[in-house]
């Protein structure tokens, strides 16, 4: 609808009009203003006051935080050295009859090897040579679970560790004897075969602990990756030579 | 000439108060108010008939503008943008006064609105015939034919339909139409 002259009119009359407030209404107006900005400024200091204590919270939980790190780490670092003292005793000793004894073992090996003749004498004579000594010393600590032992530090955890060693030491020397008896004379390959089986024996004995029930992942773990890694390598080398095979007939028998 | 350099020099002083206004400064603000508030408060003493509640709507319009300074772009006239807040300050309150209504009667569209009305009336008897039209004739009429809206800018403003805009600016020319024949029929009594 368009607009017409009366509403022109109306609106010319009206636009000229002006109507004064009242006499406070500018300081009611800045009453109000001046609330809001105190609010405003409150509401800043609050929110300061909040960024603030966020910011030093923020600050103190990532100083307790590096704390916990520096305490805990040498806790990292102590718990190995815990668990040896818990076990490691028995562990260190494993370890170290488990190199005596092959080294005892070896060296006993590498005795025989250099004099095969005299084996008899030695196995005759074990008090007396090298590998006689550790031998007896070994048998005794078994059966007189002394503590004092040529060569071998006197834990009590580590002696028994040692047992098992020993008592393989001892079959070995047993079946030597019972060898000897049967024949005059023992070679090399019987010798070694008897230590062969006796290192197997000390490594199951590893492996699973009979007393405990418990079997030494670490171990199994090793054992079994080392039989993959083996039997990868072998399927590679299956792969290789049936397909070199393959390819070989093919050239041979091209021209049939 | 010197009419346009005092133009330039309002313009001048205006903006250099509202850069105060806008720093909060209190007496540029005061300015600013002094300035613009009689004509303002004639505005919302078109849609609010009671003076007291008109101030406070005025009041509460100002307070806006002074709070959202730094939201005015420069783009139109600081007085423009003052106004459209004082409209909408004047609706709010309206409607928190009391319910708008819009009423829906069949409205025939004709063009009876005489247009040669005797516009020999006082400005005080116009605000009175306003202030008698129900809330809805009177906003939608004072906002198409006073402050020159759109219906489409009325209907978005008030949550009206544009068609609900329309009759409503119909039904009040109408019943302006037959107060204005009243006045004129008893000033002519009168004579």
């Amino acid at each position: 609808m368009e607009s017409n002259k009366f509403e022109e009119s109306l609106k010319n009359t009206l636009e000229k009009r002006t109507v004064q407030p009242s006499s406070d209404a500018w300081e009611r107006l800045e009453v109000r203003l001046e609330a809001s900005k105190q609010k405003k400024v409150k509401s800043f200091f609050w929110l300061g006051m909040a960024a603030s204590i966020v910011g030093v919270l923020l600050v103190v939980s990532q100083f307790l935080n590096n704390e916990k790190i520096q305490t805990i780490t040498p806790v990292i670092v102590e718990t190995p050295s815990v668990i040896n003292n818990d076990k490691g005793m028995k562990v260190i000793a494993e370890e170290s009859t488990d190199n005596d004894t092959l080294n005892n073992i070896k060296t006993n090996k590498v005795e025989l090897k250099t004099y095969p003749q005299k084996a008899q004498q030695v196995v005759k004579a074990s008090t007396k040579i090298q590998i006689g000594k550790i031998i007896s010393n070994n048998v005794a600590s078994v059966e007189d679970k002394s503590v004092n032992q040529e060569g071998i530090p006197a834990f009590p955890i580590k002696q028994e560790a040692l047992s098992i060693e020993d008592q393989e030491i001892n079959h070995v020397v047993a079946q030597v004897k019972i060898l000897k008896e049967n024949n005059s004379t023992i070679t090399d390959e019987a010798i070694e075969s008897l230590l062969q089986e006796a290192l197997k024996d000390i490594r199951k004995q590893q492996l699973y602990n009979e007393k405990t029930g418990v079997v030494d992942a670490r171990l199994l773990l090793e054992n079994v990756e080392a039989d993959l890694e083996k039997s990868f390598r072998d399927k590679v080398f299956e792969a290789l030579k049936s397909n070199f095979n393959f390819v070989k007939t093919a050239v041979a028998q091209r021209n049939d | 000439m010197k009419h346009l350099l005092k133009v330039i020099q309002l313009y001048k002083n205006e903006n250099t108060l509202l850069d105060k206004a806008i720093k909060n400064n209190r007496e540029a603000q005061q300015v600013l108010f002094e300035l613009h508030a009689p004509k303002m408060l004639s505005v919302c003493r078109y849609y609010i008939k009671d003076l007291q509640h008109a101030e406070e709507a005025m009041l509460n319009g100002f307070f806006k503008v002074f709070t959202n300074l730094k939201n005015f772009k420069a783009e139109g006239s600081f007085e423009g943008w003052i106004r459209r807040i004082m409209i909408r300050e004047s609706i709010s309150f309206l409607r928190l006064q009391k319910h708008i209504e819009f009423p829906m009667e069949t409205a025939e569209h004709q063009n009876d609105y005489n247009n040669n009305i005797n516009t020999n009336i006082e400005v005080e008897q116009i605000q009175q015939l306003i202030d008698e039209l129900p809330e809805g004739y009177k906003i939608v009429f004072i906002m198409y034919a006073i402050e020159g809206y759109k219906h489409h800018e009325i209907a978005s403003m008030l949550n009206i339909t544009e068609g609900t805009s329309k009759s409503q600016l119909f039904k009040a020319r109408h019943l302006l139409q037959q107060k204005i024949n009243d006045i004129n029929t008893m000033s002519y009594g009168i004579k």
